[in-house]
């Protein structure tokens, strides 16, 4: 079963594409995360999914049913954060996560409580008062004490603490535990790394990878240092190699996955001292896609 | 380090952000004040003007504008700053409150204040250099409206006294600059200081209308009734301009003592802390808007209710003043059947329509702010139909429209009973009848509005365009030969009768009430198959 389906989405305000056909992929119980540079689409994408926008072509569909049209009935069943929170500057935080829990369905008192203190929120100070972080505190709170089968959170660690990022980790494996699905932009590689089980990643508008962590790794290279104990000629005719550098005694370059093999029983061929290979870091991974030219 | 280090150079900084600003409120205060005595000049005529004097020693009016002095010989000045010194005096007083918040708690706020401060700049420079700019300013506006007065050149409005009307606005300026930089110390947030600082100017009124009226003593502590005792144009005393300059002076100096107690972000009086858990009435998309709208909605019907009171507190004397003034005479039209004190209050009725319109635009407005600042989106993703939640904003518009008709004849009808020798001149149905009869006018602006609103989202402070010729058409409308009739005809107001002249007219009625309602169901219409964003 299908939490989202987006098919062959576009979405243009006026000359601006800021959609050229997105395809999205999210099962039930899964934690996806949606990530990309600063003006791919991500927000766009994730208020299509809401019914705020209304995409230009394509189709978009939430627990299969369409985005626009069933918007109501889909949003019983989602708590949404908004990548920009902006509160009333004259209620008080609790009224507003109050306010918010009601307006989704039925509240559940305890779990409230005992989010605003795992938070550490002041909910008697009037939204003007609060820093980003805590506003951002404020519609997460909101968010994890509303049944919901679906969360859609756009950046919303991006003004918390480490300490409150923990927090936030918790409470998204916690849904996901009971076996929720959470759809969440960010740009904090480290928490989609611990907390997601497959990314999308877009990019002026399209969805260029997604995946399982595990399967975008096989797309890249890995770093091999090698030492041995006569110099290593003719790898730079080999295929998949890039960036060598020589240092004394050795060598340092980039393999794709796939040629691994042969460069191995090639170096292996000058007497190995030591090998090191160390697997692409999340961020060569992102880069790789958030560069302008690949 | 001295504590006014670069004070100077940040009063420079100050004159450079400030420069569109306190341009457009020189331009408009000078232009408003001197400007305004040549067309008062040529309204109210010689005769005319005697009898408006005695007007204005009724106790409505003296508790509205003040005393009058020279009242026996009540020449174009004495009248101007009779009716006008009070409010100049209070439009420059809003003026300082807002520059100086903007510049001291405002700044502090948006954490602006905290990088001047990692500056070389003294621990009071911000405040010193925020004073020396509201002073220098208040100054050329003292300036700038003493000579554009003296220009007016009528021999009643000599250049003593129009110096003295000038440097009557800028000390009252003075004073609510020190006020509220007193008041920026005090409070922690800049709303805070800006709403105390204005109930400051609301009790100063009402103490002085109060003393006025009955204890002069109330009206000389009050900042705005010890203004007035400079009886500009009349004897010219200068002495409350002195005491009000001490006195600013004192205040500001207790407030850079404060200023130089606390700490940064800091107050002396801390924020109230609110509910914990928001109350049942709250928790619902109605519950969202009433708690939005209500405080705006409750100002306006009082305010409404105040102006029909003032309206009806000058009716006892009206028919004396209309008799003498020709102008009014045609503004009012002669219908032989009614009294001016009918005829007078009848137009107060179009007038006051046109007022209550401003509340019901903002608050159709407000809901395009909400969306601007990306909150509607944030309830919209709840489980709220957009139906629903537009409803509850134009519905709340609907709700006060009826209510703000109501306050304002009742308000009207009570001072008037007060004051006519023969209250049943004015019976309160026929009242009742003359002003609600506006209501479908007022709808329809709703309705224009929702439907810019659902179909052209950024265009909809066009609204504002459409209000204003509205306005113009309802006074024009009654000079004849302006324009040409068919001009008239756009505005909804054209069509409603002036009860109890006029004849009701059933038809017309229903005719705009459902353009109103097709109006505003189209605007849902669109609003319901657009996208909500902010631009
Ligand atoms: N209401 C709008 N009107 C015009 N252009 C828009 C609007 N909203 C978004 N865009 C444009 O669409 C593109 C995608 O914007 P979007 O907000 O979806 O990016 P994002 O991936 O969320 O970026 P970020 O990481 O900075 O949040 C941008 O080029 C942006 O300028
Ligand atoms: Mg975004």
């Amino acid at each position: 079963m299908l939490n989202l389906e987006v098919n062959n989405v576009t979405k243009h305000f006026g000359k601006t594409k800021a959609l050229r056909g997105v395809n999205l992929r999210v099962n039930e119980g899964e934690v996806f995360a949606y990530i990309g540079p600063n003006g791919a689409g991500k927000s766009t994408t994730i208020r299509i999914m809401l019914g705020i926008l209304q995409a230009t072509s394509g189709e978009t569909k939430v627990f299969g049913k369409d985005a626009w049209r069933d918007s109501v009935e889909i949003h019983k069943r989602i708590a949404y954060v908004p990548g920009d929170v902006n509160l009333w500057s004259n209620l008080t935080g609790g009224e507003v996560i109050d306010l918010f829990i009601s307006l989704r369905g039925k509240a559940d008192k305890a779990r409230r409580d005992k989010l605003i203190d795992a938070f550490s929120l002041d909910p008697t100070k009037k939204c003007r008062t609060y820093s980003k972080g805590n506003r951002q505190k404020v519609a997460l709170i909101a968010a994890f004490a509303s049944e919901a089968d679906l969360y859609i959170l756009d950046e919303p660690t991006s003004g918390l603490d480490p300490l409150m990022e923990q927090v936030f980790q918790e409470c998204v494996l916690e849904q996901k535990a009971k076996g929720k699905g959470v759809f969440l932009s960010s740009h904090i590689l480290s928490e989609v790394e611990r907390l997601c089980d497959r990314v999308g990643i877009i990019r002026e508008g399209e969805v260029v990878e997604a995946g399982t962590l595990a399967e975008l790794r096989h797309l890249t290279r890995y770093k091999i240092s090698a030492k041995t104990e006569r110099t290593i000629e003719g790898i730079d005719k080999m295929e998949g190699i890039f960036d060598i550098t020589r240092d004394e005694g050795g060598l340092i370059f980039d393999v794709e996955r796939a040629n691994m093999g042969e460069v191995i029983a090639h170096i292996s061929s000058f007497g190995i001292i030591s090998l090191e290979s160390a697997p692409p870091t999340l961020e060569d991974l992102f880069m790789k896609h958030y560069e302008k030219e690949v | 380090m001295g504590n006014f280090d670069n004070t100077i150079r940040i009063a420079f900084f100050i004159l450079r952000r400030e420069r569109v600003i306190s341009a457009m409120w020189i331009i408009l205060l000078v232009a408003i004040v001197a400007g305004l005595a040549a067309p008062m000049g040529d309204v109210i005529e010689p005769a005319a003007r005697m009898s408006l004097g005695i007007t204005m020693e009724n106790p409505a009016m003296v508790g509205m504008m003040g005393p009058v002095y020279g009242a026996c010989n009540y020449t174009l000045g004495a009248m101007y700053s009779n009716t006008m010194l009070l409010f100049s005096a209070m439009a420059v007083a809003i003026m300082n409150i807002f520059l100086v918040v903007r510049h001291t708690r405002a700044d502090e706020e948006l954490g602006r204040y905290e990088v001047l401060r990692s500056l070389p700049v003294g621990r009071m420079s911000n405040l010193g250099a925020t004073m020396i700019f509201a002073t220098d300013l208040n100054i050329l506006i003292s300036v700038l409206v003493g000579l554009g007065l003296y220009a007016f050149g009528d021999y009643s409005m000599g250049l003593n006294g129009s110096m003295l009307y000038g440097a009557a606005m800028g000390v009252t300026g003075l004073v609510f600059a020190a006020i509220t930089a007193l008041f920026a110390q005090l409070f922690p947030t800049s709303r805070a200081a800006t709403s105390y600082a204005f109930m400051a100017m609301g009790i100063f009124y009402i103490m002085r209308a109060a003393g006025d009226l009955n204890a002069e003593i109330l009206s000389l502590i009050s900042p705005l009734g010890l203004v007035l005792r400079t009886q500009v144009y009349v004897n010219d005393y200068w002495w409350p301009i002195f005491v009000l300059m001490a006195i600013s002076v004192v205040i500001t100096l207790v407030a850079f003592k404060l200023n130089s107690l606390r700490d940064i972000d800091q107050g002396f009086i801390p924020q109230r802390s609110g509910r914990a858990e928001a109350k049942r009435s709250l928790l619902s998309p109605f519950g969202l808007a009433k708690r939005l709208l209500m405080g705006g909605v409750a100002t306006w019907v009082i305010v409404m209710f105040l102006l029909g009171a003032s309206y009806g507190s000058i009716l006892g004397d009206i028919d004396d003043f209309v008799a003498n003034n020709e102008f009014y005479q045609m503004l009012l039209g002669n219908a032989d059947d009614f009294s001016f004190t009918v005829l007078f209050a009848a137009m107060q009725n179009a007038m006051m329509a046109l007022i209550a319109i401003v509340p019901l635009i903002i608050i159709v407005l407000r809901a395009r702010g909400e969306e601007k600042e990306g909150r509607t989106e944030a309830v919209l993703a709840s489980a709220v139909k957009r139906s629903t939640y537009l409803a509850c904003f134009v519905g709340m518009t609907f709700v006060a429209s009826v209510i703000m008709q109501l306050a304002n004849t009742i308000g009207l009808y009570l001072a008037a009973i007060a004051v006519l020798p023969d209250p049943s001149e004015l019976p309160l149905d026929m009242l009742l009848q003359a002003n609600l009869v506006y209501l479908p006018a007022l709808w329809v602006m709703i309705g224009i509005a929702t439907l810019l609103l659902g179909a052209s989202p950024k265009a909809i402070s066009a609204i504002w365009g459409y209000f204003g010729f509205a306005f113009l058409m309802v006074f024009i409308g009654r000079l004849p030969d302006i324009l040409p009739a068919w001009v008239g005809h756009l505005t909804p107001f054209h069509y409603i009768p002036e009860l109890p002249m006029d004849d009701m007219n059933w038809l017309s009625m229903a005719i705009l009430t459902t353009i109103a309602i097709c109006l505003t169901a189209a605007g849902f219409f669109f609003y319901n198959r657009r996208d909500i964003k902010p631009n």
